[in-house]
């Protein structure tokens, strides 16, 4: 028996390919011995009676078992004896109903999953009767009866029908009904309890995991809620207290003014002045206060518009000028003709924090306010020579309250001044640039002076007054920083004057230190040096190049070279040093092309 | 003995008593050259008919037209073989023939063409007729013989309608094909024939019986056909799986090593009529599918059989053929894949010595007739041997 089924299947196959390969066999062999049976039938004359034959199945059946040949048949053949041995050693349940839909045959397999279904196969079942013996408590079981009993109220031919049914305490067993050609129906059952209950521990473990999933879930999300619950609250505290506080202190002011007006001696003169400097400490601490509450509370989306550049940075330039000269301050403000997207309030709210902290906290040198334009969007630079933030302190400085140990954050404090509103400014410059959707990056180091960065979408260029141009050309230099050192001052006029032309941003030496000094104003190597073959003190081009790079890392670079010393000698020396010779006489085309390489670089 | 010296000496014997049949064999490959030497070999006519099996790579058309009037109007009635069976044994590219004299033998005969459409009735129809022809001759039918085109595929209707007409009497067949699996050529009414079959009735004073011959053994290995094309005895599935890669599996084989040896290696065998027959592989199609040499229909259980060696089961048999009266002659019809196996089992001589002193003429085929029934895989012969009449001229 085992090797008529061994011969049938492939060891490989899995139990969904096996038992639907069972159901091809057995379907073929019923068909086979179906149509046998229907020949016999046929050809009998006269017809049989129903005593003799009830269905061709019964014909087939009788016949195949050999034990209850009716009279005048002939006796059971080797080839349906051998379907019946094949069908039996199916590890499928077989049973066929004859055409009036009673059952006339079932295998052994048939017999066994019966059994354990707790349900009696007799001679005469119909297909309903013998399903209804199976389990009935679930209610898909009772779905699938109801199916079964709709196709077999059906006419045939009718599509095959699959169904599962679960016996209490039983198998599972996969039905599928099928038409035969001459008016029967094979019904083929599959215990498929082994999968199903594979299945359903499978599934059990998925509902555990999605339980668990869910119900962390719900913890985050309760936590969250409590979280922005409490923040909205702190916010709107916060702004009701801010108010509330400015009044009385606004008040306060007014009567410490109406206090100086009155005769003080010169004691209480300088008493009245303390307190009032302390209250306009009081005063921007609170207004720093409200802002970042409003910044948190509101939920409107900023309105943006188009700003002009070069009107903010004038009008910045004329509110910080005089507190930077006050402290010895050069203020720089780079020439740009960039327009950009951003709410004008804010954006010159953010500049203000920047440079009003610079400007505190840069002892000496140079404060510079100037944009560039970064891959369809132009960042804003504020750089300072101040005493510079540790890498490790770039996150802190942005935090609320936050005041960082001078000894460790800053770097060399000479003339280091603290003041109030210290812990905010640079909070509410990140919360502004949150909102408003704008990078914010620091580049900065101990002692090297440092750079906040705000990175802003550029505003449609197609309504800008387009800059007139000495030459058409394809690059935009795009403030590039270019450093020009170079003894004469007419040379150097030329070539600035050039590079302005073309959008670049120049700055100037004379000689070695000049540059060295103009580059650690801008805190960083410029995006490409020119200099002069020679420069004065004995110093050469290449010398200058070497240095600023020792000091400020690789830049591009350029000797702007006369027709009389471009000898071989210098273009080798040049060459090993990765400089480029550019001559004087011929400096436009050769020029831009070195700076579209360099405009390359920087990216 | 005698037997051979009975065809062989037909140029000098004469007509008569004793001497029923003559038959020949030539391997000369100019057709006129063959044809002349085969009439020398059978002597002179007159033939009530002449049987021809032609090596299949012979020109038919100049064959047929050294064949035209060669008998006088003796019908020559054939097929082409690969493979023939002769006086000099199993042999290849060669012509054997048998002829029946006319003072002996009357014969009715009829060329069916588009054999592959023939139905039962029509069949059993025309058998009948052939038949009452015969009889208004004055003759009763001592055997028949039914020689078919392989690609008709409709063996089992022709041997049922005219292996069936009378069941007493001995029927033998063959179908002819190519060694490779393809169709054979029907030789009659003086030309060759793709799909046709020719059937004959024999009268004559000779007593024929059949000789049946299985030389497979089953094994345990079964296979179901789960999708066939009945019409054209293609099997697309056995077991639920693709046809020829399920065979090959079952055989131990690489799908790939389907060839016409291990077809042959690898025969099968299904429950018929209460016992095994041959179902003959005659080649793979290059679907995948397996084309046999006799009906195969959905359902039905293919068993692989052992094949056992052909020689020593037809010796046994011959020898209680020869009893006491030796025959005159034996038809045979001698499946491919046996030649292939006695091949194998370097039995092939042997067999082919066996047969000729047997009186063999016939050729290797696709299948056999024996009767009502046509099966594969088998040695079908039809032994003649004289009775005591003596039939007038």
């Amino acid at each position: 028996m085992t090797a008529i089924v061994d011969s049938l299947l492939r060891p490989g196959d899995d139990a969904a390919r096996q038992s639907e390969k069972l159901r091809r066999i057995a379907a073929a062999l019923v068909r086979r011995a179906e149509a046998a049976a229907a020949a016999v039938e046929r050809e009998k004359e006269p017809r049989p009676t129903l005593e003799e034959t009830e269905s061709p199945y019964a014909l087939f059946v009788v016949a195949a078992a050999g034990t209850r040949a009716p009279a005048g048949e002939p006796p059971a053949s080797d080839a349906s004896e051998e379907a019946r041995d094949v069908i039996d050693a199916l590890p499928l349940g077989v049973c066929i109903f004859d055409k009036t839909g009673r059952l006339a045959f079932w295998n052994r397999k048939a017999e066994t999953i019966s059994s354990g279904a707790e349900t009696a196969l007799a001679i005469g079942l119909t297909l309903v009767d013998f399903a209804a013996g199976f389990g009935r408590l679930r209610p898909e079981d009772r779905d699938s009866l109801r199916r079964l009993a709709a196709w077999s109220g059906g006419e045939p031919p009718r599509p095959s029908l699959a169904v599962e049914l679960r016996a209490r305490n039983g198998p599972t067993v996969d039905m599928r009904a099928q038409d035969m050609p001459h008016g029967g129906i094979l019904l083929c059952l599959d215990d498929v309890s082994a999968e199903r209950d594979a299945l359903r521990a499978l599934d059990e473990i998925n509902d555990r995991l999605e339980d668990k999933v869910s119900e962390r879930t719900e913890a985050l999300a309760a936590a969250r809620d409590a979280a922005e619950a409490a923040n909205v609250a702190k916010s709107r505290f916060l702004a009701a207290a801010g108010h509330d506080l400015l009044q009385p202190l606004n008040a306060a002011r007014l009567f410490l003014g109406a206090l100086d007006d009155t005769a003080l001696d010169t004691e209480q003169h300088r008493l009245v002045e303390r307190l009032g400097s302390s209250l306009q400490s009081v005063d921007s601490l609170l207004t720093a206060i409200l802002d970042i509450s409003r910044l948190e509370k509101d939920e409107e989306p900023p309105t943006f518009a188009r700003i002009d550049l070069a009107e903010l940075f004038e009008g910045l330039r004329r509110e910080f000028e005089l507190q930077a000269r006050a402290k010895g301050l050069e203020l720089r403000v780079a020439p740009t003709r960039r327009f950009v997207m951003s709410e004008p309030t804010l954006l010159r709210r953010v500049l203000q924090n920047l440079l009003a902290n610079a400007v505190r906290y840069t002892p000496s040198g140079r404060v510079v306010i100037g944009a560039r334009r970064r891959k369809g969007a132009v960042a804003i630079e504020v750089r300072d020579t101040g005493p510079g933030i540790a890498a490790d302190y770039h996150e802190a400085v942005f935090e609320e309250f936050r005041r960082l140990d001078p000894a460790e954050a800053l770097g060399p404090l000479s003339g280091f001044e603290t003041g109030p509103g210290m812990g905010l400014g640079l909070a509410i410059v990140r919360r502004a640039c949150q909102r408003l959707g704008h990078g914010l990056d620091l580049e900065s180091e101990a002692g090297r002076g440092a750079c906040f960065r705000i990175v802003t979408p550029c505003a449609d260029e197609e309504d800008q007054p387009k800059p007139r141009r000495a030459e058409p050309s394809q690059i935009d230099l795009e403030e590039m920083v270019v450093l020009v050192v170079h003894p004469s001052v007419r040379a150097r006029a030329a070539v600035v004057e050039k590079l302005e032309r073309w959008g670049a941003c120049p700055m100037e030496a004379g000689d070695l230190i000049e540059a060295v000094g103009a580059a650690a104003d801008l805190g960083a190597a410029p995006d490409m040096i020119l200099t002069a073959s020679s420069l004065p003190d004995g110093a050469t081009g290449l010398d200058a190049v070497r240095t600023l790079r020792a000091y400020f890392g690789p830049a591009p670079a350029a000797l702007l070279v006369e027709r009389t010393d471009a000898d071989d000698a210098l273009g080798r020396a040049a060459e090993a040093e990765d400089v480029d010779l550019l001559p004087m006489d011929d400096v436009d085309g050769r020029l831009r092309a070195a700076l579209a390489v360099a405009h390359e670089v920087r990216g | 003995m005698s037997f051979d010296a009975t065809s062989r000496g037909g140029a000098g014997g004469g007509i008569g008593v004793g001497r029923p049949v003559r038959r020949a064999c030539t391997d000369l490959r100019s057709a006129d050259e063959a044809v002349s030497a085969l009439r020398t070999e059978l002597g002179p006519g007159p033939f009530s008919a002449v049987f021809i099996f032609a090596s299949d790579d012979r020109d038919r058309l100049d064959l047929a037209a050294a064949l035209r009037g060669a008998f006088g109007d003796a019908p020559v009635l054939g097929a082409t073989s690969a493979g023939e069976v002769g006086p000099d044994g199993l042999v290849s590219g060669a012509l054997t023939a048998l002829a029946l004299p006319r003072e002996s033998f009357r014969v009715s005969w009829r060329l069916i063409e588009g054999a592959d459409r023939i139905r039962r009735a029509d069949g059993e129809a025309l058998a009948r007729a052939m038949m009452g022809d015969l009889t208004a001759r004055g003759g009763s039918a001592a055997f028949g013989l039914m020689l078919s085109d392989a690609d008709a595929a409709r063996e089992e209707a022709l041997a049922f309608a005219f292996g069936g007409v009378d069941p007493d009497m001995p029927f033998a067949g063959g179908a002819f094909g190519t060694a490779e699996g393809g169709g054979g050529f029907v030789l009659a009414d003086g030309r060759f024939t793709p799909k046709a079959a020719a059937a004959v009735y024999v009268a004559g004073p000779v007593e024929a019986s059949m000789l049946r011959l299985e030389h497979l053994e089953p094994t345990e290995t079964r296979m179901v056909i789960t999708a066939c094309d009945n019409d054209h005895r293609r099997v697309t599935e056995l077991n639920g799986e693709a046809a020829a890669g399920e065979y090959a599996r079952l055989c131990g084989l690489n799908p790939e090593a389907l060839g016409a040896a291990a077809l042959a290696d690898h025969p099968l065998l299904a429950a018929e009529g209460g016992a095994l027959h041959g179902r003959t592989l005659r080649r793979v199609d290059c679907d995948g599918a397996l084309i046999f040499a006799a009906a195969v229909e959905e359902g039905m259980i293919l068993r692989l059989a052992r094949v056992g060696d052909p020689a020593a089961q037809l010796e046994q048999r011959l020898s209680a053929l020869r009893g006491p009266a030796k025959p005159e002659a034996l038809i045979a019809f001698d499946d491919l894949a046996r030649r292939r196996a006695a091949e194998t089992a370097q039995s092939a001589a042997r067999v082919g010595e066996l047969l000729s002193q047997a009186g063999a003429v016939g050729a290797s085929t696709w299948g056999q007739q024996s009767n009502r029934m046509h099966c594969s895989g088998a040695f079908v012969g039809l032994s003649l041997r004289r009775v005591g009449l003596q039939a007038s001229a």
